[in-house]
């Protein structure tokens, strides 16, 4: 048997996966040129920015993740 | 359409890319994969690797569309691309030409097949830069006289 062929994925919870992705990437570069910005260098914003921001990301993506299940569960409660 | 020359792979690369095109990768990223997701439904679970392909396709087709361009526009960006993808170090020889001839005589006869117009773009466009570059001008004579030219000018200051 092949159990890659019997796995079906809801089209909703691939666009919820890509949505978060596109989120965190967001938050991530915003907050990195933040950093950047604050640290008066003038060069680009480097790795090191991005990790930095990265972290912060990895938080409010779980907060806003927590917040979605809420409202999904709302809804599907509904 | 004129070609633009491909890069120099010897140049030296930018460590950088600036936040414009940052910002324009993350949606283009983002409305690709919505798209191939929206492009995949129908896919069946069987499916090889050609349907699979096709939605990509169609998913980079939808996302440049999303972007705000028209679909000729488009068209003319994806051939462009293909053609100095396909082009690059193919020197013009009396073969293309005659192959050119031949595919604009289809042209005018109205039997030109989309895979001959794509064909058409991409020959034209090694003629032109073979036409175009430096070694096919015929600009002795005007470099001559550009050097006379300045000799003169030079000689006129002294005077």
């Amino acid at each position: 048997m092949n159990e890659k062929k019997d796995v079906r994925v809801e089209v909703d919870a691939a666009q919820a996966l890509i949505r978060w992705k596109a989120l965190f990437a967001d938050e991530v570069a915003a907050g990195a040129r933040r950093l950047a910005a604050e640290s008066g260098t003038r060069g680009p914003v480097t790795l090191s920015h991005y990790r930095r921001a990265a972290q912060n990301a990895v938080r409010m993506l779980s907060t806003a993740l927590l917040d979605g299940e809420t409202s999904g569960d709302a809804q599907e409660a509904a | 359409m004129t070609p633009k020359k491909p890069p120099d792979p010897d140049a030296p690369r930018s460590r950088a890319i600036s936040g414009p095109a940052d910002d324009w990768i993350r949606q283009f990223v983002k409305h690709f994969e919505l798209n191939i997701v929206d492009c995949s439904r129908d896919v069946p679970p069987d499916a090889g690797v050609r349907e699979s392909m096709r939605a990509t396709a169609s998913a980079v087709f939808a996302t440049f569309l999303d972007s705000g361009m028209d679909k000729d526009a488009v068209l003319d960006l994806l051939e462009q691309v293909a053609f100095e993808s396909i082009s690059a170090g193919i020197a013009w020889s009396e073969t293309l030409n005659h192959r050119r001839f031949e595919l604009i005589d289809k042209e005018i006869e109205q039997s030109l097949t989309p895979a001959e117009r794509i064909e058409l773009v991409r020959l034209t466009g090694i003629m032109r830069n073979h036409v175009e570059s430096e070694l096919n001008l015929p600009i002795a004579g005007v470099q001559e006289l550009h050097r006379k030219l300045l000799q003169l000018g030079a000689s006129g200051e002294h005077d």
